[in-house]
This record gives structure tokens, C-alpha cells and sequence, in this order.
């Protein structure tokens, strides 16, 4: 390979899921040049990042200022032209697409490219999905399914650029003006020995937010009881919640809201002994400066897909069925908000300060989680505290159906390429006979359809016939997953494999349908 | 002599100056050198001291260049430019708050020419003038310097209300029009859309009405949380429909009326967007408390009402409110010839229309002893009054409504009321009923409300304190219908004059245009750039084919480009993926802090 392109147009926190994919991607491919595509507005994180040799900007706030008229259409074409021009400026042997929007699919397409991993876009502009782990990826982002999924994120951003996740955290480096910014921060604020704790209020929406005056009383507890002195972190947007939270407190922490540029909370996170936050892009930063974090996973953060990528962190997850739920509709009665008690994330402070094995029992029934790296080199969650044994369990079969299955796969998305590799599993008593029987159902009237597209000339009755049968397996599955939502990961990626086909003649779209029923089959039989 | 002419020509004005003495601490005449009048106002002289007439002279040439014409002049002062203009053939009207100055121009000036050829406007609050003199407002204003100067907090917003009436009467605006999602207001807002029509600006309507029964599923859930989460996520739904709806239509304002499904969170998102956002609140402030949590979130608020609501808005955070009473829509509410057939069923000596609301209950027991009608839902059908309900107590339609107004000889209008026992003594706004029977052409007696006054004269609108004094009115008019004829023409006069939707909107429109500039230059910007922006355009690789989609001379949007590209119909030009991509921009830039 020579020429990577990496597209990630999301926030600070996506940037740092991304390193260990740079990372991984400049050892398994040292002499290719990566180019690594963001938006302007989070340009500051990247000083500190590696991995790149050189990177484009999308400045979208500006297109947006000059969309806002219709006069500014022009200005902002020229603009989205000269963008487009520069980033293809020459062919990739691999564009990654790390973000989900149309809008990348269609930059995507417009780019001279060998492979593609994520989303594009074909002729008609319909967006596509490429590679079979980013199948997955969209498979679970759509429903029931993410909760099943225990493979995060950065792990899956490094299998989408088909490179091993490695065991290592997500990385970022200390600039000299960060640090000298974080000291002299610290200094004038009057920071004794005292190890220090940070509290991230905010978050880029108020249901993933624990409540200002919960973060108040746990502040409180925690410099009362001696021993460390919290600071609050946070951007001038969450100066509100701040003030709300300072006029709650009865011991003051170090303020540091606003104060702090992104290279300067870096710094300032490294000089910290831990982190409480919500799912935060100061929770990412945390990661990478090595402290550990207790992560608060409300409304619909998922600890498992996007909690901070390193070992050692702690997760509060709320004891409700809920939990964590759909990104839509948004839920219009966030009751996991005040389901963590203010004693349980305190509890999990003290064990991430003070070491053991295990904290004090909650009443509450709050789930608790411990983050580590697996011996595949996989960021792992271990339930410390109420986990749910036999959700674990299915989860992590899962989890290790899907390596199974996904790496080693390629680019291409092939239902032939997809072998289960390895051995491990067994096939005993089907565990879910129905979803076993449908899925053979599929088999057998896709291998029905492509023998009749094979005749000449077409049965057309027939086919029809046998089209409406393969919808109705289809429309069984689907009521099946809603009946047993255990099964909607198999489901859901089944239907995302027949939904990104790409082949037009008959015989190719039944081929491609068969080979989605067989994978699930024997997906199936595995579980 | 001067006064004889007033008096021909406005009686009353001629009395009110009559009675007024020519002298006030503020005013302080002079002798200018040619030995004319001139008169200091505040300190500010308002002719020139040398010579007055010449100044005038002056400021007609170089100030209202062109052909005599109509113009509504914006200060009187001692009138030497209005005598000037009307020497040189213009007409129209003059505006001055000050009495006692319009006295001493009287004293001062022979002002018969001006009488002639311009009406006096004179002594008049502003919210009156803009109400009860449209059409001098819409017309060429031009403000007398000195007396704008000497006096800019009248004639400073009469200024800007008349900028804000032309660009509202010119039409072109984009309205987004969000109607309630159930309730009365409801067909406040289709006369409100269908008025601001036919005032030439193109309105969208988001129907939150659709979702009215989804609403109600509300009441299927007991636990009191569970509702208000389930009402709460509805709006909020809608909320995201009408942001969709703005990006897409991108408004030059947005109007909501009473009940539309508009929360904080939407509002603040309207607001980054710079649209700016009125709401017309058709209801009684203290019966329908919601509006203490969303009228901060609105740019302009129109009530009803006045008393203390404006003192309790602005404690709430409004920034701007509006006085904006209901009204008739004329080509809906109108006198209608009836057939026999209707004459019959909807006809009565004495008819009431509404719902059956505890005070209207009580207080038509006492009526039980005239042939009566009454229509509307609501109503219980028990005694004394079930014999006069009309259909079981169902909902009366507005055509059916139109014909109960003209088929009755009288109708009753009693404001509702949920706890007095019959007439609230303290009620102050004006039903929309009140307009629309007067639109009819139609006789009504209407319980008194102290805002009437200011909307009808005694002559135009009969209204009564008491059951006693009803009934002696019903006795009187139903003995005297030509009195009561007349008495219903001149209040449809008065409703065709001032008060249809057309000049509500006219004049909501007006001040929004004044608290607003951008609506302004977004108009004048989008007639400007109509066509450079296509020439613009045409230059760009690949985007001839788009815009040969487009009708020439026809306004050209991203959201136009973007429907002239066939769905999955061949290849995508690169110029269809990057306007495509631009579309993608604009609606992800809504979700971004």
C-alpha cells in the first residue's frame, strides 16, 4: 500500500478512537503515506496526534455560515470543489471512512480508490456500506443490537483498516505549550500534593449529563473525606452547569471550565490521578494521557462500544431495562440520569485512589464494569458488579462469533469469503431453532431463485413466486428478532449484508442473498 | 374660520381643539424676522427664523421632488410646509400627536387650503393610528425634519411602522406558519395563512393539527409522568418537524399561534438559525397560564390583552409585545341570503353560539321565556335549558355559524367564563365572535369588555352590564329591527375597516418588520440576487444541467437543486453529488452546538 486515506469528520473523542488505528496502520505499512481528513473545527487535537503524514481540513461550519443564503451557494461550491480537488488529488489503495454521514459517502465517492472500507456511495447516490466490518459496525448502530455488541469502537476502526488491534490505549503527546499551560494553570490556582481529581459536568447532549448537583455532593464527599482535591473540566459552553454545580458545593474545587485550550487539558488531565466523567471527549483525552476514568453511561453511551480505550477504567452503568438506549426517538424521560447514586460513583473513586479488587456493595443495583486489554488484544469490559451473567455470556459469544467470522475477511464484502475460522465452538443443541429454520428457509429459495435466473428464457411466475418467499423469511426474521431481541444482532446483519448487494443481474443478487442466509445459518448453529 | 373648516370636515377633532387652550409650558412662539410665527417646541425651534414660509418653500423642492402626489405628512409644527405642499397640488393626510400645538397652527396660519387638501390626523395614540389609518401609513410618508427632531419618540416608530406596512402590503415574504395542534386558535390560524396570502407572501403551513389524536393516546396512560413524558416526546417530535420544515423553506420569519407545538429547545434553535419567531397568543392570559413558559423563548408576542399582561411578559424575558385583538374573516363571515329552508333551522328571534360554559349556563336561565336557540357543544341537556339546544349540543361548523348570524334577528355574545355566575365584571379581551357577527352584517348584544370601546363605537356595537339590561335591549330591538339594522351595518363597517385578518397580519407583519431589519434585507437581498445568483450559478462545472431544471426568473434554492436530481435514475454527475453534499452540510450544521 501506498497511499491510506483515513476519513474521520466526527468529534475530539472520534479523532482519539482513531490513534490506535494510525498506529497499527503505520507499523503493518510504514512506507505508505496515510492522509488523514477531519474537520476544521477539531483541528487543535491534532498537534497531538501521530500516525499521519499529512491531513485536510473540511471547514463545514464555514459552508454552513454561507449555506444559511441562498446566494452563498456558489461560494460555498467553489469551496466544497477546491476541498474535494485536494483530497483527490491522487488514487488510494485504501480510503477508511470512519464517519457515518451521507455527506462522507458521496466525498467518498467521488475519489479515485482501490479499496474501501465504510461507507461510499454507487451511481444512483444510493450510500453503501464496504468490508465486513464495517457491516457490523452499521449492523449494530441501527437498533436493539448495539446493546449485544462488545467490541469498541477503536477496535473496530483497526479491523476496518484491516490491521490488528494491538493491546495498547489510544495515544496522544503532551506539547510543550500544553504542558507549560497546564503547570502554570495549576500553579496560580494554589494545587497543593494532593492528587487530583477532574469532574467533566458536560456532555454533547444533556441526556448523557448526571446531574450538576450530584457531581456537587460527590465533590464534596471526596474532598471532605481528605485526601484529594477535585478540579472541574470542561469547555465555555459548560460554564452554566459548572456555576450550577460550584453553587452547590460546599467545599470550592479548582475551576478550570473554560479556562484550558485542548493541548492545555491534556496536559492537565496527565497531572490528575483520575477523571469521573459522562461519555465525554475529556473522557478520551484521559485515556490517552494514562488515568483512569469513571465512566458514567446514561442515556444512550455505550461503555462497551465507545467507553474510554484503556485498562484500568471503571464503568457505572444504571441497574434499568432501558439502558443504555436508542439514539432515536430520544427518550422523553431520561430516568437513568439519577439512577447512579452519588455513593456508588464515590465507592468506585475510592477503589480507582486507593486499589482492590472489588467496591463496597451497592444497593442500588448500579452496574459495574472494569476495563482491561484481552489476550487477542481486544479492550475487554469485566462486570466487577451486577452484571447480568447470561447477557454476558451470550455477549461475549458474540463478541468472539464476530472475530471469528470478520477478521481476515478483507475488503470486499463476499458471503463467500466469510469462514468461520478457528475451532472453539461446538455445535451442540440449537440453541435458537427457529432463527436456525428461517435461515435455511432463505438457503433454499435463494438456491431455488438462482437456478431458475439460470434458465432460459426466465420463468418470470415462478421467480416472482419464489420472491415473495424470500420476503416472507425475511419479514419472519424480523418479527422473530423483535420477539426475541437476542437474536437481532444476526438478524440486523443479515438484512445490512442483502441491503448493501451491489450485483444487478439475478443470478448474482440471489447468490449474494444465499450467501447472507448461510453465514446466518451457521452463525446460528454457533450461538 | 379655521375651525369652521375642521368642523366640516372632522366635528369632533374641531371640538376637542375648540376646547384646548393654545398654551403650554413646552411651546414658546416667536417672531421670525419677516415677522411670521414660529414655534419652539421643547427647545427645538421647528421653523426657520428667518423666514418660515421661505424654509418651506425650500423643503417642498428639495425634500418631495416630483409631481404633486398623496402623501401623509409626519408633523404639522405651525403648518407652513403642509400649506406649501397644498399650494403646489399635493394631497393626503397629516399626522401630529400634539393638540395643543395643532391649535396654535390654527391660531397661526390660514389653514383652510391645507384642510381642504390633507385630513388631520391629529391627537392620535400610535397603536389607534396604525389600527384606524392603514392606508395613509401605507402610502409615501415623508416626517416634517423639525418636528421628527422635536418629538422622535412618536414620530420615530410612526416612521418605521410606515417603512414596516409598505414592505408588509408589498408581499414576497416567506412565512412559516405553524398551526396549533389542537384547540380554538385553530381557525384563527387558516384565516391568519389564507390573510397573509392575499397580501401577496408565500406562506407554508406545518399542520400540527394532524397529530391532534395522536395527542390524545395521552390520556390512555395513568401514571401522571407517563403522560406528560409521552405529550412532552410528541412535541418534541413535532418541535424536530419544524425545524426540518424551516431549514428547508428557510422563512424570513415564522408565526405560531396559540397551542402550536413550539418548546424552548426549538425556539433556541430557530433563533441560531436567525429566523426570527411571533407568536399570537388568541387566549385569556390568566385561564391559559402556559405561555409563562414559552414567551421568553419567542422574538415578538401578541396577546389579546392588556392590563398587566404586558408587565408580566416582560418580567417573564419578552422582549417585544403586541397588542393584536381577534378579528373577522370578511369573505368567510359576511350577510348571506338565505333560503326558506335555512331561514327555518337556523333562524330565531334570539340565538346564541358557543360552548356550553358554566357562566353562559347560568346566565341564559334567565332568558328561558324568549323563543332562543343555542348552539354549540358542551352544553349539558338538562333543565331549564335543554329545550333550547340546538342538535344535542353538537359542534356547529363555521358556515353553519354564518348562518345562524344572518338568520337571527338577535345574536347573544356572553365571553366565557368558567367560575362567574354569569357576566365577568372585570373581562377585558374580544372574542373572535364579536368580529364575526359584526362581519355578518348581523345585530348582536354582547356582554361588555372593557377593550370594546377602542374597537367599536357605541353606534356600531350594543352591550349590556346586566340580565336586566339584556332583556330590555332584546324587548327594545326586537320591537325596532331597522334600529338594530343600522346598528349591524355600521359594525361591519368598522370590521371591514380595521378589523379582518388581512390587517391584523398587516400589522403584525409591520412590526416585526420594524424589531426585525433582517427580514427586510433578506427580501431586498433575494429580488437582488435572483439573478446574479443564477449567472453566478451557470459559471460552476457541471451545474448547467441542474439549473436548466430550474424555471427561469424562479427563485433557486439549495433544497430546488437538490429535488431537480432524479432518485436513482443513472449515474450522478459530479455537480449532483457535490450540491447533493451541500445539502448534507446544511442539514447537519442544525445539529452541531
Amino acid at each position: 500500500m501506498k497511499e491510506i486515506l483515513l476519513l474521520n469528520l466526527g468529534r475530539y473523542g472520534d479523532l482519539i478512537q482513531t490513534t490506535p488505528l494510525l498506529r497499527r496502520l503505520k507499523a503493518t505499512h510504514p512506507s505508505a503515506r496515510v492522509t488523514l481528513v477531519g474537520q476544521h473545527r477539531f483541528r487543535a487535537v491534532l498537534p497531538l496526534m501521530s500516525g499521519f503524514d499529512r491531513c485536510f481540513l473540511l471547514d463545514q461550519d464555514q459552508l454552513t455560515r454561507s449555506l444559511a443564503r441562498a446566494e452563498g451557494i456558489p461560494a460555498a461550491y467553489r469551496a466544497l470543489e477546491e476541498f474535494v480537488g485536494s483530497v483527490g488529488g491522487q488514487r488510494y489503495d485504501l480510503v477508511i471512512n470512519l464517519t457515518s454521514s451521507d455527506f462522507s459517502a458521496q466525498l467518498v465517492a467521488l475519489l479515485d480508490t482501490v479499496a474501501v472500507a465504510g461507507k461510499t456511495s454507487d451511481n444512483d447516490g444510493r450510500t453503501l456500506v464496504k468490508s465486513p466490518w464495517a457491516l457490523y459496525l452499521y449492523s449494530f448502530l441501527r437498533g436493539d443490537s448495539r446493546r449485544y455488541n462488545r467490541i469498541n469502537l477503536a477496535d473496530i476502526f483497526c479491523n476496518m483498516g484491516g490491521v490488528q488491534p494491538d493491546g495498547k490505549p489510544v495515544e496522544l503527546r503532551e506539547t510543550k505549550e500544553g504542558g507549560s499551560s497546564a503547570v502554570s494553570f495549576l500553579t496560580r490556582a494554589g494545587v497543593s500534593d494532593l492528587p487530583l481529581v477532574g469532574l467533566q459536568l458536560g456532555a454533547s447532549d444533556s441526556i448523557r449529563c448526571w446531574p450538576a448537583a450530584s457531581f456537587a455532593r460527590l465533590s464534596d464527599l471526596l474532598q471532605e473525606s481528605g485526601g484529594v482535591r477535585t478540579i472541574l473540566l470542561g469547555s465555555p459552553a459548560e460554564l452554566p452547569l459548572a456555576q450550577e454545580a460550584l453553587s452547590l458545593m460546599k467545599h470550592q474545587p479548582i475551576n478550570a471550565v473554560g479556562k484550558t485550550d485542548i493541548p492545555g487539558l491534556f496536559s492537565l488531565l496527565r497531572r490528575c490521578a483520575l477523571l469521573v466523567s459522562n461519555d465525554t471527549g475529556t473522557m478520551h483525552f484521559a485515556a490517552a494521557a494514562g488515568i483512569p476514568t469513571v465512566m458514567l453511561t446514561l442515556g444512550p453511551a455505550s461503555l462497551f462500544c465507545t467507553g474510554p480505550f484503556s485498562a484500568g477504567n471503571l464503568a457505572l452503568q444504571p441497574p434499568l431495562p432501558c439502558s443504555p438506549c436508542r439514539y432515536e426517538p430520544a427518550c422523553g424521560n431520561p430516568v437513568c440520569r439519577v439512577a447512579i447514586s452519588v455513593e456508588s460513583v464515590e465507592s468506585a473513586c475510592r477503589l480507582l485512589l486507593r486499589g482492590g479488587s472489588d467496591a463496597q456493595n451497592d444497593d442500588h443495583g448500579t452496574k459495574l464494569y472494569r476495563s482491561d486489554f484481552g489476550l487477542d488484544g481486544y479492550l475487554e469490559w469485566e462486570p466487577l458488579r451486577n452484571g447480568d451473567a447470561a447477557a454476558e455470556e451470550l455477549s461475549h459469544k458474540y463478541a468472539r462469533l464476530w472475530k471469528k467470522v470478520l477478521v481476515g475477511s478483507g475488503f470486499e464484502v463476499q458471503g463467500s469469503r466469510f469462514k468461520v475460522q478457528g475451532s472453539g465452538f461446538k455445535v451442540t443443541e440449537p440453541r435458537f431453532p427457529e432463527l436456525l429454520r428461517l435461515t435455511m428457509e432463505g438457503c433454499e429459495v435463494t438456491a431455488k431463485i438462482m437456478a431458475a435466473a439460470r434458465q432460459s428464457p426466465l420463468p418470470l411466475d415462478s421467480i416472482g413466486a419464489l420472491g415473495e418467499e424470500e420476503a416472507s423469511v425475511e419479514s419472519g426474521m424480523r418479527c422473530l428478532a423483535g420477539r426475541s431481541p437476542e437474536l437481532s444482532p444476526l438478524v440486523d446483519f443479515m438484512t445490512i449484508m442483502k441491503e448493501n448487494i451491489t450485483a444487478t443481474n439475478l443470478d448474482a443478487i440471489a447468490a449474494a442473498t444465499h450467501d447472507a442466509y448461510a453465514l446466518g445459518n451457521r452463525l446460528t448453529a454457533l450461538l | 374660520m379655521n375651525l369652521t373648516a375642521l368642523k366640516r370636515i372632522d366635528p369632533i377633532l374641531a371640538e376637542t381643539t375648540r376646547r384646548i387652550a393654545p398654551v403650554r409650558e413646552d411651546l414658546t412662539l416667536e417672531q421670525a424676522r419677516n415677522g411670521r410665527a414660529v414655534v419652539k417646541k421643547g427647545g427645538i425651534l421647528l421653523h426657520s427664523t428667518y423666514d418660515p414660509r421661505k424654509e418651506a418653500a425650500h423643503w417642498v423642492t428639495s425634500g418631495v421632488p416630483g409631481a404633486p402626489r398623496s402623501l401623509c405628512v409626519l408633523g404639522c409644527a405651525l403648518g407652513y410646509h403642509l400649506k406649501e405642499l397644498a399650494d403646489k397640488g399635493f394631497r393626503g393626510a397629516f399626522i401630529e400627536p400634539d393638540l395643543v400645538l395643532f391649535r396654535l397652527a390654527l391660531e397661526h396660519q390660514d389653514f383652510t387650503s391645507v384642510l381642504e387638501r390633507f385630513r388631520p390626523l391629529v391627537g392620535i395614540p400610535l397603536e389607534r393610528l396604525r389600527r384606524a389609518h392603514r392606508e395613509p401609513l401605507a402610502g409615501e410618508t415623508i416626517p416634517h425634519p423639525a418636528s421628527l427632531r422635536a418629538n422622535p419618540s412618536y414620530f420615530q416608530p410612526v416612521a418605521d411602522y410606515a417603512r414596516g406596512v409598505k414592505v408588509a402590503r408589498q408581499g414576497e415574504l416567506k412565512i412559516l406558519l405553524i398551526n396549533p395542534l389542537y384547540g380554538g386558535s385553530l381557525p384563527a390560524a387558516r384565516h391568519s395563512a389564507a390573510a397573509l396570502k392575499k397580501l401577496g407572501h408565500r406562506v407554508e403551513v406545518f399542520t400540527s393539527q394532524a397529530f391532534a389524536q395522536g395527542l390524545e393516546l395521552a390520556s390512555e396512560f395513568t401514571v401522571s409522568a407517563h403522560r406528560k413524558s409521552f405529550t412532552g416526546g410528541l412535541v418534541s417530535l413535532l418541535g424536530q418537524g419544524i425545524e426540518l420544515k424551516a431549514m428547508e423553506f428557510q422563512p424570513d420569519l415564522i408565526l405560531a399561534l396559540a397551542q402550536a407545538p413550539l418548546h424552548h429547545p426549538t425556539l433556541s434553535r430557530l433563533e441560531q438559525m436567525e429566523i426570527p419567531t411571533a407568536f399570537w397568543f388568541v387566549e385569556d392570559y390568566r385561564a391559559l397560564p402556559y405561555w409563562r413558559d414559552l414567551a421568553a423563548g419567542y422574538g415578538y408576542f401578541f396577546g389579546i390583552q392588556r392590563g398587566d399582561f404586558p408587565a408580566q411578559l416582560k418580567q417573564s424575558g419578552v422582549k417585544n409585545y403586541g397588542y393584536l385583538p381577534t378579528a373577522a374573516a370578511p369573505d368567510i363571515h359576511l350577510p348571506v341570503k338565505l333560503t326558506k329552508e335555512d331561514q327555518d333551522e337556523y333562524g330565531s328571534p334570539l340565538s346564541f353560539v358557543g360552548a356550553g360554559y358554566h357562566n353562559r349556563e347560568r346566565f341564559f336561565r334567565g332568558l328561558t321565556d324568549y323563543s332562543l336557540k343555542i348552539w354549540g357543544n358542551e352544553w349539558p341537556l338538562t333543565q331549564p335549558l335543554a329545550p333550547f339546544i340546538q342538535r344535542d349540543a353538537a359542534r356547529v361548523d363555521t358556515s353553519s355559524c354564518v348562518k345562524i348570524f344572518n338568520a337571527s334577528a338577535i345574536n347573544l355574545n356572553l365571553h366565557s367564563s368558567t367560575y362567574h355566575e354569569g357576566i365577568d365584571p372585570e373581562g377585558d379581551f374580544v372574542n373572535p365572535r364579536t368580529f364575526e357577527i359584526a362581519a355578518c352584517s348581523a345585530l348582536q348584544l354582547v356582554d361588555k369588555r372593557s377593550l370594546i370601546p377602542e374597537l367599536f363605537g357605541d353606534d356600531e356595537l350594543e352591550s349590556f352590564e346586566s340580565i336586566e339590561e339584556l332583556r330590555g335591549k332584546i324587548d327594545w330591538y326586537l320591537t325596532d329591527p331597522g334600529a338594530g339594522r343600522s346598528m349591524a351595518a355600521r359594525g361591519r363597517a368598522r370590521v371591514l375597516a380595521e378589523h379582518t385578518y388581512q390587517a391584523r397580519m398587516e400589522e403584525l407583519l409591520a412590526l416585526m418588520i420594524c424589531a426585525y431589519p433582517t427580514i427586510t434585507q433578506r427580501l431586498e437581498s433575494r429580488e437582488k440576487s435572483l439573478s446574479t445568483l443564477r449567472e453566478e450559478l451557470e459559471l460552476l462545472p457541471g451545474m448547467e444541467p441542474l439549473l436548466h431544471r430550474i424555471p427561469a426568473g424562479g427563485e433557486i434554492t439549495l433544497e430546488l437543486l437538490c429535488k431537480t436530481i432524479p432518485k436513482e435514475a443513472g449515474t450522478l454527475s459530479r455537480g449532483e453529488r457535490m450540491i447533493l453534499m451541500l445539502q448534507q452540510i446544511r442539514m447537519a450544521g442544525r445539529d452541531e452546538p
